[in-house]
């Protein structure tokens, strides 16, 4: 009898790791992956799509046409996991019993955690966000923009940085940056979480004549009178804020009982297996794990899943561990870029920001469909990197 | 800085522990619960890592 292989959401480390599995096991598994939109989307894009360098199209593809076609689909969203009973309960009533289940859905979207921020503030998280935000951009004609964080964790700790100084780009492009202040409003006490990436950032912005405001913790907006409040205490007045809604893990993993605070996924640092259930793992954003969300780290942890999935169904020890991998791409603008690559050991040390690592985020971003159903990270793009 | 995410969903009042082992972290820590008015309740050098306990007082 195969074992059957339970893997919840579509995203990149879900794709990943139902392909390797599939490829590994062959007819040892069955694998279905169960999403509730059945469409894949690339969400490092949503910031170009806000800033009108991108059209949304480029963004989506059928989740089906990612998968080996010996891997089924089930376009529906699971609703309870039981690791005792080993069985997945789906919206639409169906039950799936599994030996092994990988949750990798996602984080999801709070914004009605923040008083006023749903109607007060732009954001670049969603699509639906990014094209309201891209509209809101054309007609913007100069004025106090706040970018700032309504919670902590978040997905791509980088990108309001990023997005300030690609915002600092667009509106010289079209003549308003001198009618504008840009201020980056940091919820820690440093532009970025990490030291040396912090230190290499820090004196681009003041270059580019964009504040940072530190300690700033979004707690309430008011739309009438566009002020925006922060834990710490402090008010700020604005004509346009953009915010990183607060983040949320499944109700699905709270309902199941397999959640930490905020409705992540307690998860195992190395073997990304849950504490108890050993039966259940995690990757990727719904993980409880103190790194980057980022779809680099789901990258890296997909192959150790499926790696220790495949021990598990042919009752030999398991090896793979996630030692905390992650890299990513961080746009300076000025059609330049630097990379974060680190893990639990070692910090990054970002090279000096430059035209090399702004062309290779562009080769990965076209890349990246053929990059996510196999792991495979194309010989041109290591050329490049 | 996991630290404000949990004293964001806690009720005034509340005490929030927090072990680090990271240098910036370390640093931060401390400027932060100044910052917005909290109070340090306990610092303590642990092995390989030091221990904050937190009062969320506003």
């Amino acid at each position: 009898v195969p074992a059957q292989i339970v893997v919840l959401g579509g995203g990149v480390g879900g794709t990943l790791a139902a392909n390797l599995l599939s490829r590994g096991l062959g007819r040892e598994a069955t694998v279905t992956v169960v999403d509730p939109i059945g469409l894949h989307v690339y969400q490092p894009g949503f910031i170009q799509v806000a800033l009108g360098s991108t059209d949304a199209h480029h963004l989506m593809r059928e989740e089906r046409s990612l998968l080996r076609g010996d891997i089924e689909l089930a376009i529906d969203a699971a609703t309870s996991i039981d690791p005792r009973r080993g069985e997945v309960r789906l919206r639409h009533g169906d039950r799936l019993p599994f030996d092994a289940v990988i949750v990798a859905t996602g984080a999801r979207l709070a914004p009605e955690l923040v008083p006023g921020l749903a109607s007060g503030a732009e954001e670049f998280y969603s699509l639906e966000g990014a094209l309201r935000l891209r509209e809101r951009l054309r007609s913007f004609d100069g004025g106090r923009v706040l970018i700032g964080v309504a919670g902590i964790p978040y997905k791509c700790p980088p990108a309001p940085v990023e997005f300030s100084l690609l915002l600092d780009d667009a509106l010289r492009h079209r003549g308003t940056r001198h009618r504008s202040e840009i201020t980056l409003l940091s919820p820690i006490g440093r532009a970025l979480t990490i030291q040396p990436a912090s230190d290499l950032v820090e004196p681009i912005l003041r270059r580019r004549g964009i504040e940072v405001t530190t300690f700033f913790n979004v707690v309430s907006v008011d739309p009438g009178c566009g002020t925006v409040e922060s834990l710490e205490g402090e008010r700020r007045e604005f004509d346009l804020l953009i915010l990183v809604p607060p983040h949320r893990g499944q109700d699905l993993v709270e309902t199941s009982g397999l959640g930490a605070t905020g409705s992540w996924i307690a998860t195992d640092r190395a073997t990304l297996q849950h504490p108890e259930h050993r039966n259940v793992f995690a990757i990727g954003d719904a993980t409880d794990l103190p790194i980057s969300k980022s779809g680099s780290t789901a990258h890296f942890e997909a192959p150790v899943v499926a790696s220790r999935i495949a021990s598990l169904v042919r009752g030999t020890a398991p090896r793979a561990m996630y030692g905390g991998r992650v890299m990513c791409f961080l746009e300076t603008g000025h059609g330049r870029a630097t990379a974060l690559r680190f893990d639990y050991d070692h910090p990054p040390r970002p090279p000096a920001p430059g035209r090399r690592w702004h062309a290779a985020k562009r080769i990965f971003d076209r890349l990246y469909w053929a990059t996510v159903p196999t792991g495979r990270i194309s010989e041109r793009l290591q050329e490049v990197t | 800085m996991a630290l404000i995410g949990a004293v964001r969903e806690a009720p005034v009042g509340a005490t929030i522990e927090v072990l680090s082992s990271d240098p910036g972290s370390q640093s931060d820590i401390p400027a932060w619960v100044a910052k917005a008015g909290m109070s340090m309740e306990l610092v303590s050098e642990e092995d390989g890592y030091r221990r904050f306990v937190v009062r969320k007082s506003r």
